[in-house]
């Protein structure tokens, strides 16, 4: 019989896990990102005391000699018993996988692949970045010094791929091993003589090179900072960087917590509870911030799932909202209880990068959800279902407005306020259709708009209905009082009869761009060439030049707060105690003089139809229309009292006999109604 | 960027941006502490040369403390590259907190909020000019009505002509305050519905000079 272990080509299972942490990073800087990550998760993990006093990290790059150095001090070292041989290694590792305690032979776990001792509470208990090391230099081989603190004992050893493609350890302790250390690395450093560990890269590869020192737009630095921010922010993790002939400590990350990052629209929420089949867990906190128009920087977007102090994974906002562009300003962290955090680690991938969703209770990203939703609607970023209804009220009370208004020009009601005399209405100032003119249409969805909506149909169309073709430029503006908000322009040859729209389909209506308050939207024509066609400008007829402001038109709208009313009629919601006492009614406007029609909300009529905008319409359109076939009647009865024609009923229907008859079947048409015409009825 | 403003006793900061990082609150801080400093320096200046009296400015040398301030003021916006940043309002806007009623007493006008309006965004924009320009053209006061005009303001070279002209009448001609005006008054209506931007260099100065004023025709 012949009986020998199975070979294993660990080159290849090398670029295998290069391989896992290029997909799961996913970035340009992956390796770098990957390198720093692993590295500072070891030295964390053997601070001496919770709260890394005393602790320091250092990663170095030594040029002259093409060193990779990573360093660790106020640390355990590498402790636990040495092993002598291969078979004194696995039987220190089969002893301690019997007695459960792993962390104390960190040696033994240091020497071997997949059987890491960290406890599971810690950050890296998979091995996978000794193989890292391995594959990242040129040589494909390390070399690691380490004190132990309690024994005191020094170990210098090589970890490296030899031609059979396995991993082999050497190592020398004591005297030996500083002699050895000597040999190898005189030139650059002397053996350690603090507890802690040196990892020592001979000839990086280029590609961890480039990605530590050459990365365009991020740098080693500020990968830490995001990945280590929260032992940088809570206990003021000493981690060095000396990469370019410069040590630089990592400073604290200008982006995470949130609460010191100096963002206005923050949410933190704590002690969230999470109901799962290991019983009630907690998220410890969710903190939250809104960017606005800045953009996250790399790296940051997203919310970390911090554990152990270490950013693990990021979740993507866009994946709990729909709304991509508020979704893209959003970032922040999930810190975790203890319990929860060990869910969590069991579920984490092998690289530390990512979880496998699929072992993390589904009630975790449910409450993730809720927190970013809840945090995005408290600050009108995100319509809720009450904003969507509201909103869609306020436009079908302005349709009604706007209709009624309409109505009561042609019919030429009067004011309120003018009691029986009957103010002339006032000439509307329109001038004449000119030739080459701007039109602008009617925002879609009304003048107004709230924070975290759109601005739709921004546009103006130049108008030539002249016999020949102009070159213009349509400029369009959006003001806030003087302040430029946005502007566009676009030259054109406009043809006659040539219709094309200028401006902008859509405008996000960010918080951070548009404060609430009134806007203009502006649009100007301007000539951009001398010209035979005539038209008026500045009250004049005359041949266009270059430069001539031909047509200028503008339009109000409105954010956050609705637009003032223009006309006799302003439509109003209200939620009357008694919901059954009053439907539908007409107040009196005494600072307009004009008219409020008031609807109760809670009415048994209106809440069948009030959520959906045509049955809204017509409903409070039928009893408005009562009000003013009333109010033309007494405007009309005003009317020929004052010797003057009526504008709607004949004379003859306003004879006494015919008067009643007419209220009484307005009010026979109002029977079912709480319309209240009595202050009308000439009766009284 | 952001811009450092007192209220009640502390140090607030407001951006054209919306958030506010700690570097920019750092950079805010000393861009605040150079205003500070700046002012109190002419101030100082002024004082010592007798221009500046403890219950209000000497009016006879207005021109030269406002263009001292502009002065002043244009070098810390270049040093700290604010000028056509969506602070730059801002900036101008925060000049007041660092004031003495010496330069300027009560509270801040309402119309300082826009920079066309902006006593001291005016000063440095005259400060823009060389001395001599500055005093051949006269008066504050017609320094004032010469950018009270939106297109003097929105177009430089309409800016650099009406200079030019205003020179030329106070120093040539001895024109007084009340005819500049009326030139200005007359500039404006013509310039009312007219793009200056889209013009040539060429096409701009024909049009200004085919302009007929009353002073040229008189």
């Amino acid at each position: 019989m012949v009986n020998f272990p199975q070979p294993i080509n660990r080159e290849n299972a090398l670029k295998a896990i290069l391989d896992g942490y290029e997909s799961c990073i996913d970035n340009e800087w992956w390796l770098a990102e990957a390198f720093q990550k692993d590295a500072i998760q070891n030295c964390w993990d053997a601070r001496t005391n919770d709260k890394g006093k005393g602790w320091r990290a250092e990663i170095k790059y030594i040029a002259n000699e093409d060193l990779l150095v990573v360093e660790d001090s106020g640390t355990t070292g590498l402790t636990g018993e040495i092993p002598e041989d291969y078979a004194d290694l696995i039987r220190i590792l089969q002893e301690a996988d019997e007695r459960d305690c792993g962390t104390e032979e960190k040696i033994s776990s240091f020497l071997s692949s997949d059987w890491s001792g960290k406890s599971r509470s810690s950050l890296g208990s998979r091995g996978r970045g000794k193989m890292l090391f391995v594959a990242s230099s040129d040589q494909k081989r390390f070399s690691f010094e380490t004190l132990q603190y309690d024994s005191g004992q020094y170990i210098f050893g090589n970890v490296y791929l030899d031609k059979t493609k396995q991993v082999l350890n050497e190592y020398h302790c004591g005297n030996e091993g500083r002699s050895e250390q000597g040999r190898q690395y005189k030139s650059a450093f002397m053996p350690i003589s603090k507890p802690g560990t040196r990892i020592i890269i001979p000839r990086p590869t280029k590609l961890l090179k480039r990605s530590l020192f050459d990365s365009d737009g991020i740098t080693l630095i500020e990968l830490i900072q995001k990945t280590w921010w929260e032992i940088l922010c809570k206990c003021n993790a000493n981690i060095i960087v000396d990469v370019g002939n410069s040590l630089q400590s990592v400073p604290k990350s200008p982006w995470l917590p949130v609460r010191e990052a100096g963002v206005s629209i923050v949410h933190d929420s704590t002690n969230i509870p999470i109901k799962s089949q290991h019983g009630l867990l907690r998220i410890k906190r969710i903190s939250l911030g809104y960017l606005g128009e800045k953009e996250i920087p790399k790296g940051y977007t997203g919310i970390s799932i911090q554990r152990d102090g270490m950013s693990v994974q990021r979740l993507q906002t866009k994946e709990f909202i729909d709304d991509i562009r508020v979704a893209a300003k959003v970032f922040g962290s999930i810190e975790l209880d203890s319990d929860l955090s060990l869910i969590m680690k069991n579920a984490e991938g092998p690289e530390h990068c990512s979880f496998k969703w699929n072992a993390v209770p589904h009630e975790f990203r449910r409450s993730v959800e809720r927190e970013i939703k809840q945090f995005l609607q408290k600050h009108g970023l995100l319509e809720g279902d009450h904003a969507k209804v509201a909103k869609k009220q306020r436009a079908t009370e302005s349709r009604i407005e706007n209709y009624l208004n309409d109505l009561s020009k042609k019919l030429k009601l009067p004011t309120s306020g003018s009691g029986h005399k009957i103010k002339p209405r006032e000439q509307e100032s329109r001038g004449p259709d000119k030739p080459l003119r701007l039109s602008m249409a009617s925002f879609d969805g009304g003048q107004r708009v709230d924070w975290g909506q759109q601005l739709r149909n921004a546009f103006v169309e130049p108008v030539n209905e002249t016999n020949s073709a102009i070159l213009v430029l349509v400029k369009l503006y959006i003001f806030h009082g003087d302040r430029l908000v946005k502007e566009y322009e676009q030259r054109i040859n406009l043809l006659p009869s040539q219709y094309k729209l200028v401006g902008w389909p859509s405008i996000n209506i960010e918080r951070a761009k548009f404060s609430k308050g009134k806007y203009i939207l502006r649009g100007r024509l301007i000539a951009l060439e001398d010209s035979d066609i005539k038209t008026e400008i500045a009250g004049e007829i005359k041949r266009i030049k270059k430069a001539d402001r031909i047509y200028e038109i503008s339009k109000p709208f409105y954010v956050e707060e609705d637009p003032p009313s223009v006309g006799l009629f302003r439509v109003e919601r209200t939620q009357y105690p008694t919901p059954t006492e009053r439907h539908i009614w007409l107040d009196t406007d005494v600072v307009s003089e004009g008219y409020v029609l008031r609807y109760n909300g809670l009415h048994p009529e209106l809440l069948s139809v009030i959520e959906h905008e045509d049955m809204l319409f017509d409903h409070v359109i039928k009893s408005a229309l009562q009000y003013v076939y009333a109010l033309c009647l007494e405007a009309d009865l005003n009317r020929v009292k004052n010797k003057e024609k009526p504008v709607i009923f004949t004379d003859c229907n306003l004879v006494a006999d015919r008067q009643i008859e007419l209220w009484k079947l307005l009010n026979l048409m109002n029977n079912k109604r709480s319309l209240d015409l009595s202050t009308h009825n000439p009766k009284r | 960027m952001a811009i450092a403003f007192k209220e009640n006793g502390s140090r607030i900061y407001r951006s054209g941006t919306g958030i506010i990082t700690d570097d920019e609150k750092n950079q805010a801080d000393k861009l605040f502490n150079s205003i500070e400093k700046g002012m109190n320096a002419v101030e100082r200046t002024l004082s010592s040369k007798g221009l500046l009296s403890e219950r209000s400015r000497v009016v006879n040398n207005a021109l030269y403390i406002w263009y001292e301030v502009g002065s002043k003021l244009n070098k810390i916006a270049v040093t700290y590259k604010i000028l056509g940043t969506q602070d730059e309002v801002l900036y101008w806007q925060s000049i007041y907190d660092h004031v003495s009623p010496k330069l300027h007493s009560g509270t801040v006008p309402k119309n300082s909020m826009s920079r066309r309006k902006n006593h001291f965004y005016l000063c440095a924009l005259m400060a823009t000019y060389p001395w001599e320009t500055v005093l051949e053209v006269g008066s504050w006061s017609i320094w004032r009505d010469i950018f009270d005009n939106r297109h003097v303001l929105e177009d430089d070279r309409v800016q650099q002509w009406v200079v030019r002209k205003v020179k030329h009448w106070v120093t040539n001609e001895k024109l007084g305050h009340k005819a500049i005006r009326k030139f200005l008054y007359k500039l404006s209506n013509e310039l009312r519905y007219m793009e200056t931007k889209v013009l040539s260099h060429k096409e701009l100065r024909q049009k200004l000079e085919a302009i007929k004023f009353e002073i040229e025709t008189s």
